[in-house]
């Protein structure tokens, strides 16, 4: 025979298709060997169907939170809930709609919303909530004020209750001003008690005040000596009191102011504030302080009225559906038996002789499967596709081309 | 003593499928 290019052209197809069935009829006959497990049974054939019984009731009300979906970033959103409520993530990353200018210096509003779409980026790739918690505004339900001259070195400014019908969170801002002047010198000092006797026998409440007492110039405007309270360690007590005391040193006609502010959380409404005493302390006394104001605001904030959550209120993850879920995936290649030959050791004694072949190679073949497609429910077996590609390329091969 | 011990993947569809076009060249090569 004649080696040329057709020759090659028809011989190897042959020899491939031969080592191939040589292949497949090795493993078919070591998988006749093995015997089946006669204890198994068959099981039931179970329709890839989804029973439209088997869906969890989502409700009809897809409405976006207003303080935004919950679980955002910490899964991968299954298909069901991104086809209902994939409309709700679309605020997270807003687009810069600033048009770039070739400008040396960035663009702020352009920096905005870069910095915008990073902190809803980290959001949503660290897990957060997705947008900023709003505080409500404040509404002011009680205001006290009062001017009068201090004529007494113990003054009770203020002391009252708040209404009983207020028991949602309550701020409770207080601010003393009082101003002065002062003359004769130097080193007074400013004391300043401030007591809280709301909260009595109510473990949960708490009272975090905190007063500052401030000494301005009132030439420049600039402040001059500064003392705090703060009371926030003394949690869990039905009373917090404090008192301190900050040396002014006062000039000759210089003005001096002393604020005091403070507030009260609380989830009752018992609250009660006392500046109790403020008290001045030289030699001389001030001879004048001009006057003192005193202002009292209580807020409190309105509880938001709860959310009904519906089903687009946190995302439901993939996989977490409690069915399964219509869409596209792969189940990856399957894995089969597994089927070994050896290839020697062999022994051979012809008349006498022995011949001995060494243990060669120790080979395996493990089936393994396309695997199947999972397209909307609907499963397709890769290695009929496989199989079927081939018998259509080679009716094409034959008769068309 | 040493042997060669090797472990190879094996797909019905993908051998049929090659038998298969491989089937089809050889008939085509007889046309």
């Amino acid at each position: 025979m004649k080696i040329n290019k057709k020759t090659i052209g028809f011989l190897l197809p042959i020899i491939i298709i031969c080592s191939d069935l040589l292949f497949n009829v090795g493993v078919i006959f070591a998988q006749t060997q093995t015997p089946e497990p006669t204890s198994t049974p068959v099981p039931a054939y179970i329709p890839d169907v989804l029973d439209p019984e088997d869906l969890p009731d989502i409700g009809s009300d897809f409405t976006c939170p207003s303080g935004g979906v919950s679980g955002v970033g910490e899964c991968e959103p299954a298909s069901l809930w991104l086809l209902k409520c994939g409309h709700c993530l679309d605020n997270l990353a807003p687009v810069p709609t600033a048009v770039g200018t070739p400008s040396p210096t960035p663009d702020p509003a352009w920096e905005d919303s870069y910095m915008l779409f990073h902190e809803t980026l980290s959001k949503w790739l660290l897990g957060g909530s997705g947008s900023p918690v709003t505080e409500p505004e404040p509404e002011t339900i009680y205001s006290y004020e009062s001017t009068e001259d201090p004529q007494d070195e113990y003054m009770w400014v203020w002391n009252d209750s708040l209404p009983d019908s207020y028991t949602t969170t309550v701020y409770y801002d207080f601010k003393l001003d009082v101003e002065g002047y002062g003359y004769y010198g130097s080193n007074r000092v400013v004391r300043l008690y401030v007591k809280n006797t709301g909260l009595v026998d109510d473990q949960y409440g708490y009272g975090n005040g905190y007063a500052e007492i401030n000494v301005y110039d009132n030439s420049t405007g600039t402040l001059s000596e500064s003392w705090e309270l703060d009371y926030s360690e003394q949690e869990y007590i039905d009373l917090w009191y404090a008192e301190g005391s900050i040396p002014i040193e006062i000039d000759e006609q210089l003005a001096f102011e002393v604020i005091a502010y403070g507030y009260n959380q609380a989830s009752l409404a018992d609250i009660q504030i006392v500046v109790q005493r403020l008290q001045f302390f030289g030699d001389p006394d001030w001879e004048e302080i001009a006057s003192m104001h005193y202002e009292n605001n209580v807020y409190y904030y309105s509880e938001e009225e709860e959310e009904e959550e519906n089903y687009c209120s946190s995302v439901v993850c993939e996989g977490d559906t409690g069915y399964e879920e219509y869409g596209f995936g792969y189940d990856g290649i399957t894995y089969g038996a597994i089927t070994c030959f050896d290839i020697g050791p062999v022994n051979w004694t012809v008349l006498g002789v022995g011949f001995t072949i060494p243990w060669i190679a120790h080979l395996c073949l493990q089936q393994i499967g396309m695997g199947d497609l999972n397209a909307l429910g609907v499963n397709i077996d890769l290695n009929i596709i496989l199989l079927t590609m081939s018998v259509a390329w080679a009716f094409y091969y034959i008769f068309v081309t | 003593m040493a042997y060669i011990d090797f472990t190879a993947y094996f797909s019905w569809s993908l051998a049929g499928g090659m038998a298969i076009v491989l089937l089809a060249l050889f008939i085509k090569s007889w046309l």
